[in-house]
């Protein structure tokens, strides 16, 4: 992968919980546009992956860079000092996560959901972050339900509300946290299908996922995780149909 | 004999009306002030037990502790005749009243707060982190008002406790309902009457201080079960 062409470059990302070494000398190139599932055993480290990814956890590396720029990090005198306070925290809006549980902000509407950040954060009028909101609802089919709490919302409708709320931010990179997992069956594939036509426009996404058939179809970079490390990667037609690493088969067949 | 209670209850309320107002009055302020000097110092508490120092979380589990486990009598007895000779000043007996039961209350207030901020999902924290809110912003938006909403019910039933604990300031002299009570005993030799006055009004305040509580309990079950719709427009555009 051209170095260029990277979006967002990690080498070397480790971190230990404790004697468990959860991430083990990581190496990622995400080129612009790379639409890459994350798949492996429960436990592999994936999700932690993601969660170092939008810098909620504290971990090593060697180089994390975003667009070509020193990301969650600053260097002085070649030391890396790590960002902090609300430093830290504008570094994390460059990057927007959807979670498995959604995450919602139950006292809000869907509306107020997904302006509050735009608002807050990025202190965009009201009138101005409305308008993002309206375009983002209409796109996930959700514009009849502006005015309702998440809890009068199917888990379906509530995570795709969780995706617009992550889109109003304009991140540069979505990351997905097992979005379908909690999710009765019928209602992933409205799920994926908004995640598909995202995808199609150019997002640059990570998806964490079990959804063989999206990371088949849908995603042009897989990445299997195993023990910590990588272990195979590549396009979908090798990595899920013809894999060349044992580990990889074995996953495979245990789910398939 | 009921009948001629209930003449002599109404005589005595009607005639003595002004002063027993009065007293209500005082009775009343009392416990505003103390609530709202409770709720702000019971918050701030609540904050030294979340935060990282162990020294402040150790200070504020002690002010808790002694709040809660001193009996208001003793607290209110502490405030008024121990305090200010410690400190060398004169304080009016309504503000060492003041003092002791909100010394009591901000106790409680501030585990109700901890609990409340604690029971508030974790994913709203990380949700929050990853749009790209710092703590200030995030605590002020996304959690405080969701553990404000769930410690309701107790900040409410902690009103009405305090109204009930303030009777204990006529002991130290502060002019409230029972205050004003015994001292038309005192002149009237009605205690009877008096007292179930007194007792009457208090009864119909704390009840519907406990229906207005139940009403709020409920609107917010109903909001967190999704049965109610936002009534606010939001402009098509």
């Amino acid at each position: 992968m051209n170095k260029c062409e990277s979006l967002l470059k990690i080498r070397g990302l480790s971190k230990h919980y404790g004697d468990h070494q959860v991430l083990n000398g990581i190496n990622l190139d995400i080129p612009y546009g790379d639409v890459a599932s994350i798949i492996g055993r429960s436990g592999s480290g994936k999700s932690t992956l993601l969660r170092c990814i939008q810098l909620l956890e504290d971990f090593e590396f060697e180089l994390m860079s975003l667009n070509g720029k020193p990301y969650g990090y600053r260097e002085k005198n070649g030391r890396k000092i790590r960002l902090k306070g609300r430093e830290l925290a504008e570094e994390r809006s460059n990057v927007g996560m959807v979670f498995q549980n959604f995450n919602l902000f139950p006292h809000k509407t869907v509306m107020e959901n997904v302006i509050e950040a735009p608002i807050h954060v990025k202190k965009m009028s009201k009138k101005e972050a409305e308008e993002i909101a309206w375009n983002l609802l209409r796109k996930v089919r959700l514009e009849d339900k502006v005015s309702s709490y998440p809890a009068g919302l199917s888990g379906g409708q509530q995570q795709r509300v969780a995706i617009a709320r992550a889109l109003a931010m304009n991140p540069k990179v979505l990351l997905f946290d097992e979005p379908t997992s909690a999710l009765d069956p019928e209602l992933v594939k409205g799920v994926l299908d908004v995640m598909a036509e995202i995808a199609r426009g150019g997002m640059t996404m990570l998806v964490v996922t079990h959804e063989m058939p999206f990371a088949l179809n849908v995603s042009n970079h897989v990445i299997f995780i195993d023990e910590a490390k990588i272990v195979e990667e590549g396009p979908p037609e090798q990595v899920i149909k013809n894999p060349t690493h044992p580990e990889t088969k074995r996953f495979l067949d245990s789910i398939l | 004999m009921e009948d001629l209670v209930q003449w002599f209850t109404g005589l005595v309320i009607w005639q003595y009306r002004s002063l027993i107002i009065r007293g209500l009055t005082v009775s009343i302020h009392v416990t505003i002030i103390s609530m709202i000097a409770s709720l702000i110092i019971g918050l701030f508490i609540a904050f030294l037990r979340l935060g990282r120092s162990r020294i402040t979380d150790a200070l504020a589990t002690a002010y808790i502790e002694i709040g809660r486990n001193t009996p208001i009598l003793v607290t209110l007895l502490w405030t008024t005749y121990v305090l200010p000779p410690l400190l060398g000043i004169r304080i009016p007996n309504y503000w060492t009243a003041v003092i002791a039961l909100v010394l009591q209350t901000s106790g409680y207030l501030a585990e109700t707060f901890r609990s409340g901020i604690e029971a508030v999902d974790k994913g709203q924290t990380i949700a929050s982190q990853a749009l790209g809110m710092d703590y200030f912003l995030m605590m002020r938006r996304i959690i405080l008002p969701q553990a404000f909403r769930k410690s309701v019910p107790d900040v409410i039933n902690n009103i009405v406790v305090l109204f009930k604990t303030s009777t204990l300031v006529s002991i130290v002299a502060v002019p409230d309902l029972m205050y004003q009570a015994s001292r038309l005993v005192s002149q009237l030799f009605k205690p009877v009457e008096v007292y179930s006055s007194v007792a009457l009004i208090y009864i119909v305040i704390v009840f519907v201080l406990s229906a207005f509580t139940r009403k709020i309990q409920l609107r917010y079950q109903m909001r967190e079960r999704g049965e109610t719709v936002a009534t606010v427009k939001v402009p098509r555009i």
